[in-house]
Order: structure tokens, then sequence, then C-alpha cells
């Protein structure tokens, strides 16, 4: 197909605004899919949809359309994960789009991710097309809504599309949309080939399979391709368009949106954001805007029964073929044993991955204090990286340390403001401006150390905000901080799951709480606890459970025996969730309870 | 030949005790239809244990308030055992009695149709003890009845005593001690207070009523109890048991040594060596299966070798004999002593110098001499602790 009858786009959105929904309808309307397939379609993603409600992994798909003008056209829909973790996957599929439709909720109005999108689309120099989807609802506010939007977008309220994916109304006039404003792809088939990798996924028969934009020049297969950020080369085998299912293709020229499988035998050589070019007229510069992908958030992983270990491995590492940011290596701590210490994206693609392994994996975890990583100077000024507290002490003599920085936009109902700046206080955040989107929302900008934000802050922001305010993130980088390292000690004896690295403020408070939820959670043994937080040798806080002095129920039940062997039976099934501590028997519910400080 | 004991339980009080989790009926309109039961019972059901291969060496009447039943009632009991049955001529037969229950007349009742034992329930010679408790005895009852029962001619007369009731103090606890002692019974139970829920007084507990004795109060009571009584001549030869020398309940040994027994009536277990058993508790439903010529048996099951081990840890440890360490080898091909090494290294060790049931000087809990590993008196008041680490540990 002709590039002038080609466009390339997606949808971007708030979670829950009907992205899906209206993807879903472009299809059904261009004869994609028929109802029937698309049903199959959804249940074969629900597990995905349904773990969070929203699209972890990206799609892409081909729509024929015969526009207004009776021209065919091929629409290219990619879709794009939904979620502030993955913000540089969504940049990089919006990088393989010249258009974007920037769906509304009629109800909600514009969150804090249709405003960080929709950044990161103009970034891109995106065509923008405003929906206001769910008119259909009741509650629909779609004047009020128009006016945030082109307080955001500086454009005509005659350029915002009122659609509801629902019942179809308004969807034709987002096809012609995309059609009449879009602009066809550019880039000539003739050039060298650079390709765009904007996603790719792990399948068990084919090895690692490549989602691409062609920008210039073309794919054939049985040439030799090179992905340029690793300079490793494969044999093209297959390329490919999008349709109901992967349909085979003898090219994929400039403009096109197809897949390409090389016998790349892993997702790490298919990395969202590389270029694809050929060995034979290869391409001098790789497309801008790669980067590698690296974990921001670190947490230590274990099996509740050790036994399981070998299982926490295997299930890793399948996780790893289709992610690879997931990054994880062997840690053994001496409180709980053989684990994995990993690292992710953000605090959500954390919980995804501990959620799979706990649910499709059947595993029983306890992990760790999530941690960011720390960059240590010493005094020759030579920098190390640390994403484990434990290691923190090793480091040596340390000059200074530093801290990851995000930019955050918190967007909220502005007579929130009032709860959040104190909340945004409490977490050492930098305060930039207020932007109004109108006379009733604002979009607060911050700058945050990253430790103060992976832990509890969503859910604090949530609960002062009556659960409107939104928030989106990006990392800015390393900036220095007064950090320090603080140690829980039972009877004396460090517990290493348990430390954390904290401002030297908190230090105090953090460690106060720890110790007073150990205090609760630890059953008294036959021997005092001692509980310490200490900063180096120095103890800030003390916890005492009292030694047990007296636990006797020797009462003569007849002959039943039964009653106590049971009760016997079910204490040592309690004791497999305890963790010995040296002398002392921890129950796995305080390293859990410890993520839940509140 | 072998020897048994039976437990007969009468599942019926006055007045439920605020205190009590045991099955019992305050429906004394039940009785009858029990005791045609309990006779159908013995007669059809007790397939355990056929005569005359099987000897009977204890008989114990235990309740609820087995004191409610008519003397003919116990009586044409005792006849229908004595049909089916032989007994060792030494057999001892126990009857539980609820102080403000019996007469003089019932007393002598019980001794001419052969019952040579009475465990009397005082619980406490303080009233306002017995107040707490909802015991619908005075402290005056509980001295009355042991003297009638020494001049109804049992030579063998056994209390129960409570420790650690809500607003119990020492003196009151002492004074229950020597009290006891003036009236030298042959055998004294003390048992301290377990609130257990579903009970009244746990309720009560809950809601700030009580206050429950405070941990320390209770650890003291023991102590001094285990002290005076050794003082006064009683072995303390199992947990909460106390007795002169050849006084000691027959009938609760044998559950503790793993010997077979039977228990007849609603709720009661029985042990033939290999399974254990045990009838359903409820008395409806008890009478009902048998006069519908079913067997009240609700379930059984067979240990299996982990669970033999486990009760013999915690039968054996609260015996003064402790766990016979030659036949836990034998049994289990498992060196007892060197496998919970490990475990006592938490415990300060295992101590081979104090006797059972004394106190250890360097506070070990668990000690031995060689043949057998028994607690000291600091590991008792931890029994339930040492039981469980042990069985999970070992185990």
């Amino acid at each position: 197909m002709k590039q002038d009858k080609l466009r390339n786009f997606c949808i971007i959105a708030h979670i829950d605004h009907g992205k899906s929904t209206l993807a879903d309808r472009l299809l059904e309307i261009t004869g994609t899919m028929t109802k029937e397939e698309m049903k199959e379609q959804i249940l074969d993603n629900m597990d995905l949809e349904r773990e969070r409600g929203i699209t972890i992994k990206m799609h892409a798909i081909t729509m024929e359309y015969q526009a207004d003008d009776g021209q065919k056209y091929n629409l290219n829909l990619i879709d794009t994960p939904g979620h502030v973790d993955f913000t540089y996957e969504v940049s990089r599929s919006l990088a393989a789009c010249e258009g974007a439709v920037l769906v509304v909720d009629a109800a909600q109005g514009v969150e804090a991710q249709t405003v960080s999108n929709l950044y990161l689309a103009i970034e891109n120099d995106l065509e923008i097309i405003p929906v206001i989807n769910k008119i259909d609802l009741p509650s629909a506010r779609v004047e009020e809504i128009k006016q945030q939007i082109i307080e955001l977008l500086g454009c005509k309220e005659e350029e915002i599309l009122l659609t509801s994916a629902k019942t179809g109304e308004g969807v034709k006039s987002v096809l012609n949309a995309i059609v009449n404003k879009i602009p066809p792809p550019g880039g000539d088939s003739d050039h060298p080939t650079r390709a765009l990798i904007f996603d790719s996924v792990f399948n068990t028969y084919r090895g690692a399979i490549a989602y691409v934009r062609i920008v210039e020049g073309s794919l054939v297969p049985g040439e030799m391709i090179k992905f340029m950020s690793t300079g490793k080369t494969f044999e093209l085998q297959e390329v490919g368009v999008f349709r109901f299912g992967n349909i085979r293709t003898t090219k994929l020229s400039a403009g096109e949106v197809g897949y390409v499988i090389a016998g790349a035998k892993d997702v790490k050589d298919t990395r969202v954001g590389d270029t694809i070019t050929t060995v034979e007229t290869p391409a001098t510069k790789p497309l801008p805007g790669y980067r590698e992908v690296k974990p921001m958030v670190f947490s230590g992983m274990f099996p509740s029964d050790a036994e399981n270990y070998e299982d926490l491995r295997s299930a890793l590492e399948k996780l790893k073929l289709n992610d690879s940011s997931l990054f994880y290596e062997p840690e053994t701590s001496m409180a709980l044993g053989f684990g994995f210490r990993c690292g992710f994206l953000g605090l959500l693609h954390m919980e995804i991955i501990q959620e799979r392994l706990e649910r499709e994996y059947e595993l029983d975890l306890v992990s760790t204090v999530p941690n960011v990583e720390f960059h240590i100077y010493d005094a020759n000024n030579e920098m190390h990286k640390v994403d484990n507290p434990a290691d923190l002490q090793e480091a040596g003599n340390i000059d200074r340390i530093e801290e990851p920085y995000i930019r955050a936009n918190i967007l909220t109902p502005s007579e929130f403001i009032g709860n959040i700046m104190p909340l945004a206080m409490e977490r050492r955040g930098i305060y930039h401006n207020t932007e109004y989107l109108d006379t009733t929302r604002a979009v607060l900008h911050y700058d945050f150390p990253l430790a103060e934000v992976i832990f509890d802050f969503y859910d604090r922001l949530k609960s002062l905000s009556r659960g409107y305010a939104s928030f989106d993130y990006e990392f800015v980088g390393f900036r220095p901080g007064d950090v320090v390292k603080l140690d829980i000690l039972l009877n004396g004896e460090k517990v290493d799951a348990l430390s954390v690295v904290v401002h030297r403020e908190k230090a105090y408070e953090w460690g106060r709480r720890v110790c007073e939820k150990l205090r609760e959670l630890i059953p008294r043994q036959m021997y005092q606890v001692a509980i310490q937080a200490a900063i180096g040798s120095k103890v800030i806080a003390r916890e005492t459970v009292k030694a047990l002095r007296k636990n006797v129920t020797a009462k003569c039940y007849g002959g039943d025996i039964t009653r106590k062997r049971k009760l016997l039976e079910k204490q040592k099934e309690g004791k497999k969730r305890m963790k010995q501590l040296g002398k002392v028997q921890v129950p796995q519910e305080a390293f859990l309870s410890i993520l839940k400080v509140d | 030949m072998h020897t048994f004991s039976l437990y007969i339980h009468v599942p019926f009080c006055f007045k439920k005790c605020n205190y009590c989790n045991f099955y019992s009926s305050t429906d004394l309109t039940r009785i009858d239809d029990y005791l045609l039961a309990l006779q159908k019972e013995i007669e059809h059901y007790c397939l355990l244990f056929p005569p005359p291969e099987f000897i009977l060496k204890s008989i114990y009447f235990g309740g609820g308030t087995p004191s409610v039943l008519q003397s003919l009632s116990i009586e044409y009991i005792l006849s229908i055992l004595k049909k089916k049955w032989n007994r060792l001529p030494e057999a001892q037969i126990s009857f539980e009695i609820n102080p403000g229950t019996v007469s003089s007349q019932k007393l002598s009742d019980l001794r001419r149709m052969g019952i040579n034992r009475l465990s009397v329930g005082v619980q406490s010679f303080c009233d306002k003890d017995l107040l707490m408790l909802q015991r619908l005895h005075s402290k005056k009852d509980a001295e009355t009845v042991i003297k009638q029962a020494r001049l109804a001619g049992f030579s063998d007369v056994g209390i129960d005593l409570i420790f650690a009731i809500p607003g119990q103090t020492m003196k009151t606890w002492k004074s229950n001690l020597s009290r006891s002692l003036s009236l030298n019974p042959d055998h004294i139970s003390v048992y301290g207070l377990t609130i257990e829920e579903e009970t009244p007084l746990f309720q009560a507990l809950r809601k700030n009523k009580v206050m429950p004795c405070d941990e320390e109060l209770e650890r003291e009571m023991y102590i001094y109890a285990a002290g005076t009584l050794k003082n006064a001549g009683y072995e303390h030869y199992e947990i909460s048991n106390f007795a002169l020398p050849g006084k000691e309940s027959v009938h609760n040994q044998n559950y503790w040594q793993k010997n077979p027994y039977l228990g007849i009536g609603p709720a009661a277990h029985s042990f033939d060596g290999l399974r254990r058993c045990w009838n359903i508790a409820d008395i409806n439903r008890y009478t009902n299966r048998l006069h519908c010529d079913q067997s009240p048996l609700e379930s059984c099951e067979q240990p299996s070798t982990n669970q033999q081990k486990i009760e013999t840890i915690f039968l054996g440890l609260r015996q003064k004999s402790g766990i016979d360490l030659q036949r836990w080898k034998e049994s289990y091909a498992q060196d007892l002593l060197q496998s919970l090494q490990p475990l006592s290294k938490n415990w300060n060790g295992l101590d081979d110098s104090t006797p059972p049931f004394s106190l250890s000087e360097n506070n070990r809990c668990l000690s031995h001499n060689g043949n057998s590993l028994y607690l000291t008196l600091n590991g008792l008041l931890l029994y339930d602790t040492i039981c469980s680490e042990i069985v999970s540990f070992l185990l």
C-alpha cells in the first residue's frame, strides 16, 4: 500500500476512560474483527486485563477503512501500555505513530495520565485528535470537559469529537479524523533501513518477535539484519502485518507497521526502542530516543518455604522471557534464606510481578521493603551503585550519597490542594508550580526523591483526595540525599532483611514504628526478645517482648488425647510460617506488616 | 488376657459452671433416656473390648456431675458392667462428686455398691472464689462432704482445686492448700484456671468485667503448691496431680501411659492401643442412635507414626516418669536426647542433674537421667510451649 494511504496512530487515555472499548468499536466498524472474534480476543486477554484493569502489554493491529473520499486506507492502531511505570514503552510506541486519539471520560474529565500521555505525544510531534467518550453517561459533563481540553490543548471547540464507544455513537467521526487529520508517514523506502522496535513478545516456538515501525528503507526475509544497540546480527526469517492474528508478508516498507522474526531467542535481543537495520546497507545512525530500560525499584523476594526456591527461579525466568525490564539476581539473607533481589520499573511493575508469581505460579512469597538504587561516592569520587540496603556499609568510606529523583504531576480537584501539599512536604517534595486546567482542577508539579513515593504515597494521595487525585511521574536523575542505613536488631543480632535506607530525619520515626510493629507481632517466647533500631552502633528505638512466664493448660480432658494432639499439629503448621532468627522466632507477617506501617 | 480402663461420661449438671467447656446438659429429664442408651451401648457396642479376654482394672464415673444420678441408677449401671466384664480384685472404681449434691446416705450407697475412690470437686475453700466460678456449693459443703465420705468408709478421697481464679490472692490460695491438707485427702489435683473460649467467663473477660489472674501470681501459686504439697508428703506425679504413696489415679495414669481404655456415654473417648475413637458429643443424637440400634461412635482414627510421637511427647512430659528414652529408641529408631540437642541449646541446654519436677538452678526446662526425659519445675510452667516447640522441631 502506498504511504499516503497509511495512517499510524495510537489511543491515549487515563485508566478506565474507555480506550479498550473505543479500540474494539473501531475494529468492529472497519470489519477487522467480527463481534464473535472480538469476544474470543477479549476472553484471551481477560487474565491480564482483570489483573489490574489496565493493559500491561501492547498490541498492534491494522484496520482497512474506506473513507468518505471512497479511497481505502490502512489504519495501524498501536496500543500503548496504560501506566506510569511504562512511560518509556509508551514513548516508543508513540514514536511509531503520526497521530494520537486522546480519549477523555465525559464524567471524570482530564486526569494525570491524560496529561502526561499528552505531553509525551506532543514531544513526539503527534497530531492530536481529542475525543470525549462516554457521552451517554447520565453524569456526563460534556461542556465542562470541553473547556478542560481546550485549556490543555489549545484546540478549537469544534475539533473535539464526542463519542460513546459503548453505543457506537460518534465512532465513525473518529475514523474520519484519523484519515483526514493525521498525516501519512514519511520516510523513503530506498534509504538504508531503519526500523523502530516498539514492542517485543516471546513466543515459545518462534523466540523473540519484534513489533516494528519501518521508518526508512524496507525489510525482506532472507537478508541479514542488525540490532543497532547490541550490534547483534540475525537472518531475517519472517515479516508480516497485524490483522486478526499475524499475517505473513513478503516485505515491510517505510511507513508500515509489522512484526519481525529473526531467530532471536531472547527478548533481550529485541529491545524496545532499538533500531533494526540491514547488514548489507546499514544505516549510519540509529533512530533517536533509545535507552536501556533500567530498574528503579528493588525488593528482595524470598519463598516462604525454602523448598520453593527453584520454583521461584523458574517462574522469574519465565516472566523475564516476556519482560526485559524485569531484573533479578540471587540474594541470600540471613533472615529469609535464599531468594532473589529483583528490580522493577516502578511500584506497579513490582506489584504486577509479585501478584503474577503468587497467582499464576502459586508461590508464597515474603518480600522486603522496596528501595531505590543509591549512588555512593567514595573519597576518590568513585561511584558505587547500591540497590540493597544490606550492602550499604560495605561501600566503604562514603563521601556522599545520591538518590534518584522523579518529576511528578499530581492532578487534583483544587479543593484537595490543601491536603496534598503537606503530604508532598512530608515526602520531601520540591514544589515547582501549580497549573489550573480550569477553575476546579489543578496540576501540581513537584520533584520527589523516588524513595519517598515508592512507599504508600499513592494510597495516601488517594485517601487525602477522596480518590480524586491522580499521579504520574518520570525519572529526572540522581541528586544528593542525606540518607542513612537503619538496621533492626533482635537480641543484638542484625536482621538483614529488615534493614532500610532512609532519610536521616525520618530514621527515628521509621525505627520507632518498626519496633512497635514487631513487638506486636513477635509472640512471647521462652526468653526475652529485645527489638532495637540502630543507625550504625547508635540505638535509636527499642521495644521488648517479655519472656513467657507461664503457659500450661494441664487439664485432663477425660481420655481425649486427640484434642491436644491436633492442637500441637496445628501449632506445628503455624511454625512453618515462622522464621528462626538466631534464637528468636519471627512470624512472616512481621516482614509483610512492615510494608504496611501506617 | 488384657486389662483396660472404663470411663462413663455422665453428661448432666444441675447448673453449668461458667468456666466449663465439657459436654453436659442441664435438662435432667433426659436422664432416663440416657440410662437406657448407656445400657444398650454397654451390652451391644463395646466391640473394641470383647469379654472375657478383657478385664477391667478401673472404672471412672466422670462428667458433668455423676452425682446427679440416683443411687439406684448407679447401681444398675454397675450391675450391667459386672455382667459383662470381670474386674481385677484391686480395680479402682472412682466417682466424681460435687459438694452439696450428695447426702451421707448417698455416700454410703456408693461405698456399698463397690465404689472405692471419690474425687471431690472442691475447687476452692474460699466463698468468693466459688462465687466467681458460680459453683453451687460453699466451703462448708466441701468440708462436710469430705468428712462424710470418710465416715461412709472411703479410704481413698481426692479433691480438686483450681488456682488463678480472677480475684484470687496468694493469701487465699495458701489458705486453700492448708485447709485441704487439714482434711487429709489421699489425692489432690491442682488446675490453673483455663478460660476457654465459648464459656461465660471468657465473655466476661472480653467485656473487661473480670480481670484475669496475673501471670506472675499464677506462676507463684503453682510453685508454692508444688513445694507445699511435696513437703506434706504428696508425690507430684503428674503436672496437675499429687498423691500420697499408692494413691495415684490408676485411671488417669492409664490415659497418660497410652494403655487401652473404653469410654461410654456421649462425647466419651476410647483407645484400643491402636485406634482412637469417640462418641457423638450430643445427648439427643447419642440416645437416638442407640435407640435405632446404631453405633454411637462419631469417628475413629489410627494415629500415624508421627502422630504417635506427638502423643508420646505431650503425654510423657506431663508425668514425673517422663518419656522413656529406651522405648522411644525401640519404637522410632531415634536417639531422642541427641535429636533434641540443637533445640535445647536455645533453652540453656539439657539438664542432667535436676530431678523431675524440681526447680532447676540454671533455669533449664528439660532434664534427663539417662533413662527418661522429663520437665523440671521451670519446664512445667511452660509445658504447652515446650511441647509445641519439640513437636515442631522434631517432626
